[in-house]
């Protein structure tokens, strides 16, 4: 109770460098959940996901971070540091912490009038049914990087299944899936996937063709090196908004496993 | 203070127009990380510091909810 006190006392300073970009209440939530170290005026977290841990930090001061080590030493799969930031400044010196850079997201915008909208739609894209779920995780985890892709999870997939957000395209079996999530703002484009056997087919581009018409706003995210899916988001009017996410991550060597709460 | 409170918005996101909307963070003009840099600037440009436990979507809304959160600290 004390180091979740401490936590939140941290928090309402609001210290000086975080790449944790949350609200009180998601705050709150997140050292509920997850696992949390307070040292000094620092707040580490190990947020959980793809079977991977993301290192959240809030400080005042970048070498600070080097408390952290006592926190990390026992943990047995890689750490993932994401880094956002529109500005052209020099990026902290994450390596000095074993943090080596990973890649690098650009997000990508178009608002509804800009949006290049494609002659035809294709009638091969179809809403996902239930039953395909777990040929769509299958497929997700072949293909995607959890260091820094979304895999979503079967509870996941069975939400956005029931929101009709996730979409497939069958030739016998799945070939390609893509994920549309509704914000208030429009649509978060948010997966696009092809397999490996169907790619360089305009796969991609017929699930891109039936983004839906009805947002004000949307939003992708591609990896600056993957020069098929930039050219896929300029085709249809997407351009960057000058957000960008540095992923570093840290390589675990074995170690003990840490005692999860 | 909203004209004050307008430039910083429009520092953040020069692309849109904040008085269009009456809920940013819903309506796209505004995300999480513009937030926290939103914060940051209206500490700086009114000589403030806003607490951690007022970062919530309510108070972010529009010019007139930043506006009232402002003012809470420039009178304390």
């Amino acid at each position: 109770m004390r180091d979740k006190e401490k936590a939140i006392e941290i928090f309402n300073k609001k210290p000086k460098y975080t790449n944790c970009y949350v609200t009180y209440n998601s705050f709150l939530n997140l050292i509920e959940k997850e696992l949390f170290y307070v040292t000094d005026e620092n707040i580490f977290i190990l947020k959980s996901e793809n079977n991977i841990f993301k290192f959240l930090y809030f400080t005042n001061n970048y070498d600070e971070i080097a408390k952290a080590e006592s926190f990390l030493k026992n943990i047995n799969t890689d750490v993932a540091l994401e880094y956002l930031t529109k500005e052209n400044i020099t990026i902290p010196n994450f390596e000095k912490y074993g943090f080596g850079l990973y890649k690098i997201f650009s997000r990508y915008s178009v608002l509804k009038e800009n949006r290049i909208s494609p002659k035809r739609k294709s009638d091969e894209v179809q809403l996902a049914d239930i039953e395909d779920i777990y040929d769509v995780q299958r497929i997700a985890q072949s293909i995607f990087d959890p260091l820094c892709d979304f895999i979503p999870t079967i509870k996941e997939l069975e939400i956005f299944v029931q929101n009709k957000e996730l979409f497939i395209i069958k030739k016998d079996e799945i070939i390609g899936f893509a994920l549309y999530l509704k914000q208030p703002y429009g649509y978060d484009f948010r997966l696009n996937c092809v397999v490996p056997e169907y790619q360089s087919k305009l796969v991609g581009y017929k699930f891109v063709a039936n983004l839906p018409n009805n947002g004000k706003k949307y939003i992708c995210w591609a990896d600056d090196n993957n020069s098929s899916a930039i050219r896929l988001n300029e085709s249809i009017g997407f351009k960057t908004d000058g957000l960008k996410n540095y992923i570093f991550v840290k390589k675990i060597k074995n170690g003990d496993k840490i005692n999860e709460r | 203070m909203k004209d004050k409170i307008k430039e910083v918005l429009e520092n953040i996101r020069p692309e849109f127009d904040f008085a269009d909307s009456d809920n940013f963070l819903e309506d796209g003009l505004l995300d999480s990380f513009d937030l926290i840099t939103l914060v940051s600037s209206l500490d700086q440009t009114f000589v403030i510091s806003i607490e951690g436990t007022e970062m919530t979507p309510k108070n972010f809304q529009n010019i007139d909810t930043i506006e009232k959160l402002v003012q809470k600290y420039v009178k304390d």
